[in-house]
């Protein structure tokens, strides 16, 4: 007798440590063109280079936001083990609430640490990615960079911030204690793949170990 | 008076490590039904050890039936929870099992070491039961309507990660845990370790993966939820956690006036 097995149930490794990442991206309207269509493209090839690799498939874990519209941010897609994470597609409209981003990316990052703990999975540090061609227009962006940096210093988060063309570096460095990083003209192949096998190395490494990334070279210049 | 009625199902499975290098599944498991009385016993044979597949099949096989003949002499009226009678039965039962497996290993001029076996399961009547667990695995008592706080008797592994502990071991009765549980709990769950990364979260059951299982399984009958089960534990999915042979025994008690 054949079955196609037992509905929504998860089949999940639940003595893996995990790796939580979060992208906040920039899905204003000088996004759109180029710039957003590379970006979807980067995206999905991020979704099949976690897949593809089997460690990283089941302890990188992912969630999206998107800062667009009237100064709004929504969760394009929410936690997801990198196994069944589909790229979602990232619209460009709208203005660069990024500080609202990066706020909301906070919390969801608390939310999940307090259900691995609950749980008893082990995790790594998460990371959290800004990525934006411009700069936050929301007004109190100040507070929740400091926030950000905050969070940082007292190691409970990576934040790295990426810019895109003429994005405001200025601006971006308040997000976090790293130099943010530019991206080669629209690089963002070069970028996820550098970001899927740097997850992949991360979400191996032993619990509390030092962050040891690969230099962006491939895909961006260090702005110091 | 009410008298239990057991719904039953599971699986062994050979690890998708064993099917690609043609080895059998040294997982094993035995259901017995005495009256009111469930008994389930799930063995996991060491992998390293030369019979562990037949070590797992001879000490489910023997334990099930010991336990299963023991407990249809008890009458219903005597069905309190008197734990330290499970207890001692567990243990008598176990230790018939390793004499049975001791002859095994005489009859093929080997050592009880190449029937290397962990063994756990549970005994269960009306009022609840007891259980019991030497080595690696999981046995789970839960309570169907999500009251009481689950019960879990969770794996014993040695310093050594990938170590863990026999029934075929001198000192197994040093490692044999029992855990009572009361008439509350009426599912119980017993698993080898190719299972246990699904079911278990750090101390407590995975609801993602417990909460289907049980809500399908109470849903259907045997054939169909035993054929669920394999088709689960056999997705791509699960190839990527473990290559470990996949053993899941489910009960769920109701009461059957009659």
């Amino acid at each position: 007798m054949s079955s196609t097995g037992i509905p929504d149930m998860a089949l999940r490794d639940n003595t893996n440590q995990r790796l939580p990442c979060i992208l906040v991206i920039d899905g204003s309207a000088s996004m759109d063109g180029d710039p957003i269509k590379h970006l979807n493209a980067g995206l999905k090839m991020f979704e099949d280079a976690l897949k593809n690799d089997d460690i990283a498939s089941q302890r990188v874990q992912v969630l999206i936001i998107r800062c667009g519209g009237g100064d709004e941010v929504e969760i394009i897609s929410d936690w997801k083990d990198a196994m069944d994470f589909e790229a979602p597609v990232v619209a460009a409209h709208g203005r660069t609430p990024l500080g609202a981003g990066a706020t909301l990316a906070l919390a969801k990052l608390a939310e999940q640490e307090a259900r691995y703990r609950q749980h008893g999975i082990p995790s790594n540090r998460g990371w959290l990615f800004l990525l934006t061609d411009g700069e936050p227009t929301d007004t109190d962006w100040e507070q929740a960079a400091a926030a950000c940096k905050a969070a940082a210093a007292a190691n409970r988060v990576t934040v790295f911030g990426i810019g895109i063309g003429d994005a405001n570096f200025k601006k971006l460095s308040a997000f976090s204690a790293m130099s943010p990083v530019r991206l080669d003209g629209l690089n963002f192949r070069e970028f996820f793949l550098w970001l899927s096998r740097s997850a992949s190395t991360a979400s191996q490494s032993e619990l509390g170990s030092p962050l040891q990334l690969e230099r962006p070279n491939s895909w961006g210049t260090i702005q110091t | 008076m009410s008298i239990s009625a057991w719904k039953i199902a599971g699986v062994s499975l050979p690890g998708f490590g064993h099917l690609a290098q043609g080895i059998p599944c040294q997982d094993a498991h035995e259901i017995r039904i005495a009256g009111s009385w469930f008994i389930g016993v799930v063995a996991d044979g060491a992998g390293t050890a030369k019979f562990s597949n037949a070590g797992a099949a001879i000490a489910c096989r023997t334990l099930a039936a010991d336990l299963a003949e023991r407990l249809a002499t008890v009458s219903l009226e005597e069905e309190t929870v008197d734990t330290t009678s499970i207890r001692s039965w567990i243990e008598e039962g176990l230790s018939r099992a390793r004499a049975h497996l001791q002859a095994a290993a005489l009859a093929d001029e080997a050592r009880l070491a190449d029937f290397h076996a962990t063994v756990l399961g549970a005994v269960a009547g009306a009022h609840g039961g007891v259980l019991f667990h030497i080595g690696d695995g999981a046995a789970m008592a839960l309570d169907a309507s999500g009251n009481a706080e689950p019960i879990i008797s969770p794996p014993e592994n040695s310093e050594y990660p990938e170590i863990t502990f026999f029934l075929t071991q001198d000192n197994w009765r040093e490692h044999l845990r029992c855990t009572p549980f009361g008439a509350g709990h009426d599912v119980l769950l017993l698993m080898t370790d190719g299972v246990t990364p699904l079911a278990l979260s750090g101390a407590a059951p995975f609801d993602g993966f417990v909460t289907p299982l049980m809500r399908y399984l109470e849903a259907v009958n045997r054939e169909e939820g035993e054929a669920a089960l394999s088709a689960s534990l056999s997705k791509d999915k699960v190839r990527r956690i473990t290559q470990d042979d996949k053993t899941l025994v489910w009960a769920l008690r109701s009461a059957a006036h009659d």
